[in-house]
C-alpha cells in the first residue's frame, strides 16, 4: 500500500504531494483538476516496471482511446503530450517491499524517453521506454494494477482475459462472493463463448445463464470494478468516476463491497467522483472501519498548480453531517 | 450571492465569511443578514453543532472547503453558555490558532489581522452572545410587556421546581421556545419566527451584532484605514 503519493511535472501537476493515503483513497474535484490524472500517475508509479506497455494503455483508456487505437497510436503521441525537459517524477512511500518508490521519466529533445525506477533505494531499472517499448525485465519490480474507466466499458476480451486469469488462479470464487453482497440472485460466475468470443455471463437462478452485458448498465458495470478488484490482489485497483452506471441507492453497497475485497486480497483503492452521493456511501460503508481504511481526497486548482485537500474521517463525518461541500 | 434556505452544499463564494452555532442560528442570521442588505457580502456557512465541534469543524471542514483560500475575514458566532465571554474568546481563538497558526482573540466584536502563510492574510473576529443569543430575541418582548410572557414566566417558575440542573443559557431557550408556542402560528422556529415578526430584528439590542456584522462585510472601517484588507 502506498502512504503517500508525489507527482511532479505530469499532465496539470507541477507538483502534487499527498502526505496520506488510505487503504480506499476517493478523489473528487472539480473538472480539468487531474482526478485522472492523479490515477495514471499511481499506475505509472506503481506498474510501469511491471508491465510498461500496459501503462502506456492505461494512460490512453481513460482519455477515451481504445485498445487498437493505443496500439496505434504508441508511444509517441504520449510523448508529444508531455512536455520536453524537466523530468516527469512520480514517487510515494510504499509498504510493501518491491513496490517502486520513485519513478523517473526524462527525454532528451527529440529523443526516447528515459525510465528510471527507484526501489527499496536502489536504482532498480532504467530502461528506455520509447522506442523499446515492451522491452522489460522479467522480473521487474512492481504490483498489480488494473484500472477501470470511466466511459469506455471494459471489452469482452478484457473482461475474458481478467476472468481466465482468476480461473487458471483458482480464485473466480472471490468475484462470486463480492457480486453476491450485491445481488444474492448470483449463483455462478460463467466465461462462455459467443461465435469466436468468450463473454461472462451470469447464472441468476433462471433457465439459462445470462451475458452480463444484458444484464444491465449497473451490473455490467459491478462485474468490471469486481472483476479487476479481485485480480488486481496484493495491488491497486483504479476506478475513473466510479458511479458511472450505478444508481445512487447502490453506492453504498458497492463501496461495502469494495472495501471488504480490498481488506480481504490486500488491495489498495483510488477512485475518483463528481458525486456527493458517492463521498457519502463510500464514508457511511467504511464507517467503524480502522482509520486508515478510508480517506477522501479533493482537488482544487490554486494558480496554475493543483493542490490537494484530504479529509480527516471526522472532518468528512462534520462535513456531511452539517451539509458543507466537500466535492 | 444569495443565500438559499435549503442548498447549503456549495463552495465558499465570498470573501467574507460567517460561522455559527446551530441551526436555529444559522437561520435566524440569514434573515439578520437580509434584513441589513449584507446577504451578498457575507457568506453564512452551514453551521457547526456544539461548542466542542468548533475546533474539528474550523481546520478539517471549513479551511479545506473549496474557496476558502480566497476568504480575506472570517467572522465567528458563539454563545458563551456558562463560562463567560473571556472562556468563550479563548475558545474560539484556541479553533482559530489550528487553522492560522496564531490567533489570541480579546476583545468580542473585534477584528485581529493572522496570517495563514505568506500569501493569505485574514481579519477574523468573534461575536459573543451572553449567555446566548436566544437571549436576544427575548429582549423585545419583555421590554414589550407582551401580554404572554407573564404566562410564559408563569410556566417557566412552575418548570424551575421540578427542573434545577439547568443553565442560565437553557432558562433562556425555554422562555424563547414557550414565548414562540405562545403566538398564532405555534409551529414557528427563530428563523421563521423572524419572518412573522415574532422576533423583532430592528430592535436596538441587535445593534451589537448588526454593527459586528457590518465589519464583517467590509464597512467603513476598513475602507478608512488602508492596511486592512
Amino acid at each position: 500500500m502506498y502512504t503517500s503519493l508525489e507527482i511532479k511535472g505530469f499532465r496539470c501537476f507541477k507538483h502534487l504531494s499527498i502526505p496520506k493515503l488510505a487503504r480506499l483513497n476517493l478523489i473528487g474535484g472539480k473538472n480539468n483538476t487531474g482526478k485522472t490524472a492523479l490515477l495514471e500517475g499511481v499506475r505509472v508509479l506503481g506498474g510501469v516496471a511491471w508491465d510498461p506497455a500496459a501503462v502506456l494503455g492505461d494512460l490512453y483508456y481513460p482519455r477515451g482511446f481504445g485498445e487498437g487505437e493505443v496500439a496505434a497510436l504508441g508511444a509517441s503521441a504520449l510523448a508529444a503530450s508531455l512536455p520536453e525537459g524537466a523530468p516527469i517524477a512520480f514517487a510515494g512511500q510504499a509498504s510493501p517491499v518491491g513496490w517502486p518508490a520513485s519513478v523517473t521519466l526524462s527525454r532528451t529533445p527529440g529523443g526516447p524517453w528515459d525510465l528510471g525506477i527507484e526501489v527499496d533505494g536502489h536504482l532498480h531499472a532504467a530502461v528506455q521506454f520509447g522506442p523499446l517499448m515492451g522491452h522489460h525485465e522479467e522480473e521487474a519490480p512492481g504490483c498489480r494494477i488494473i484500472l477501470v474507466p470511466s466511459r469506455d466499458r471494459f471489452t469482452k476480451a478484457r473482461m475474458s482475459r481478467l476472468f481466465g486469469g482468476l480461473q487458471k488462479r483458482r480464485k473466480t470464487d472471490l468475484v462470486l462472493n463480492a457480486l453476491k453482497r450485491l445481488e444474492p440472485a448470483v449463483e455462478a460466475v460463467q466465461m462462455i463463448m459467443i461465435g469466436d468470443e468468450p463473454v461472462l455471463h451470469l447464472d441468476l437462478g433462471g433457465p439459462e445463464l445470462l451475458p452480463a452485458p444484458l444484464v444491465g448498465e449497473g451490473m455490467n458495470r459491478v462485474c468490471e470494478i469486481v472483476l479487476a478488484e479481485v485480480a488486481a490482489a496484493r495491488g491497486i485497483l483504479l476506478v475513473d468516476e466510479i458511479e458511472n452506471g450505478l444508481h445512487y441507492s447502490v453506492m453504498a453497497d458497492v463501496w461495502r463491497t469494495v472495501a471488504d475485497t480490498a481488506v480481504d486480497l490486500d488491495v489498495q483503492v483510488f477512485a475518483t467522483t463528481h458525486s456527493h452521493e458517492c463521498v457519502e456511501a463510500a464514508y457511511a460503508a467504511t464507517e467503524g472501519m480502522p482509520e486508515d481504511t478510508f480517506l477522501y481526497h479533493r482537488l482544487d486548482r490554486v494558480g496554475d498548480d493543483i493542490e490537494c485537500q484530504t479529509y480527516s474521517p471526522r472532518g468528512l463525518e462534520i462535513a456531511l453531517q452539517t451539509g458543507n461541500e466537500v466535492r | 450571492m444569495s443565500v438559499s434556505y435549503r442548498d447549503t452544499s456549495r463552495p465558499i463564494g465570498n470573501e467574507a465569511i460567517l460561522v455559527v452555532e446551530g441551526d436555529d442560528e444559522f437561520h435566524l442570521l440569514i434573515r439578520l443578514l437580509k434584513r441589513e442588505g449584507l446577504e451578498g457580502r457575507i457568506d453564512i456557512r452551514p453551521p457547526y453543532q456544539g461548542v466542542a465541534e468548533l475546533g474539528v469543524y474550523l481546520p478539517e471542514v471549513l479551511a479545506k472547503t473549496s474557496g476558502f483560500r480566497d476568504v480575506r475575514r472570517l467572522g465567528v458566532l458563539r454563545d458563551a453558555e456558562e463560562g463567560g465571554i473571556e472562556d468563550a474568546l479563548r475558545s474560539v481563538s484556541a479553533a482559530l490558532t489550528s487553522v492560522f497558526r496564531s490567533a489570541k482573540l480579546t476583545h468580542c466584536g473585534r477584528f485581529e489581522t493572522v496570517d495563514i502563510g505568506p500569501q493569505q492574510r485574514v481579519h477574523v473576529g468573534a461575536f459573543i452572545s451572553v449567555p446566548c443569543l436566544e437571549g436576544l430575541c427575548l429582549a423585545p418582548a419583555r421590554m414589550g410587556a407582551d401580554p404572554a410572557m407573564p404566562c410564559v414566566e408563569a410556566y417557566l417558575e412552575c418548570l424551575a421546581a421540578h427542573v434545577t440542573d439547568s443553565t442560565q443559557a437553557q432558562r433562556l431557550k425555554r422562555r424563547l421556545y414557550a414565548f414562540l408556542a405562545s403566538r398564532s402560528d405555534p409551529r414557528l422556529r427563530p428563523g421563521q419566527a423572524a419572518d412573522a415578526n415574532y422576533i423583532d430584528l430592528s430592535d436596538p439590542c441587535w445593534q451589537p451584532l448588526k454593527d459586528f456584522l457590518n465589519e464583517l462585510a467590509g464597512g467603513e472601517s476598513w475602507r478608512k484605514d488602508s492596511t486592512r484588507c
